[in-house]
């Protein structure tokens, strides 16, 4: 593997983290993903309970990204 | 401290994974679309999903950025996340009719819904690229 590749993926990790830790947010979930696929992805069997949280957590961000955004009160 | 956490818990997800790892994290977040001669099987949604959930991981980071008081970013970050929702939207919908289909083994509606969850979520990785919205995945980009 190209260092420079590894490089790259660990510093867009640590700048997404960042930045959802400087808006005092909890960067948990991201982490739990890119853990996840860096220890067992591409798995040859999922269990349930991996579809299940996988589910719950995507259509978690999904649900927050998509919401209306506020007002602009500037 | 937190910071300095984070930060340790992406290098150490990295530095175990090692490079094999690393190839299958592009990979999920790569998005491809399938065929019928490739069916959509639990374990294909959930690699997809996985990297679906990085690529939104990166949008709801971006948003909150872009919602944060005192402003961090300009405020014509909510133009592009305006631009990037009905992407996202479509996938919101879909993915409840494509896991219906999944479990169902439905795979010639599969199929399709799928592709269109691909396509919604590729179009909203471009987007990000395009305004320099971060994807936390080398290859993603």
């Amino acid at each position: 593997m190209d260092p420079v590749a590894i490089l790259n993926l660990i510093a867009k990790g640590v700048q997404v983290a960042e930045t959802l830790i400087q808006v005092g947010e909890n960067a948990l979930p991201a982490l739990k993903v890119i853990w996840g696929l860096a220890t067992g992805g591409a798995k040859d069997t999922v269990t349930q309970e991996e579809m299940d949280e996988a589910e719950a957590t995507l259509d978690a961000l999904l649900a927050e990204f998509n919401a209306p955004l506020p007002p602009d009160d500037e | 401290m937190k910071k300095q956490i984070a930060s340790l818990a992406v290098v150490l997800a990295v530095g175990l994974g090692g490079c094999a790892e690393l190839k299958k994290i592009e990979g999920a977040a790569q998005l491809a679309t399938t065929t019928i001669d490739n069916p959509v099987t639990p374990e294909r949604m959930y690699e997809a999903e996985s990297g679906a959930t990085v690529v939104v991981s990166g949008l709801v980071g971006y948003r909150r950025t872009c919602l944060a008081k005192p402003r961090i970013i300009p405020k014509s970050c909510r133009g592009v996340i305006e631009a990037i929702q009905p992407y996202t939207k479509q996938a919101e919908v879909q993915l409840p009719v494509l896991r219906k289909f999944v479990k169902e083994n439905d795979q010639i509606n599969a199929v399709q819904v799928y592709n269109l969850i691909m396509d919604s979520v590729n179009s909203a990785k471009s987007l990000m690229t395009q305004n320099n919205v971060p994807i936390p995945i080398a290859g993603a980009q």
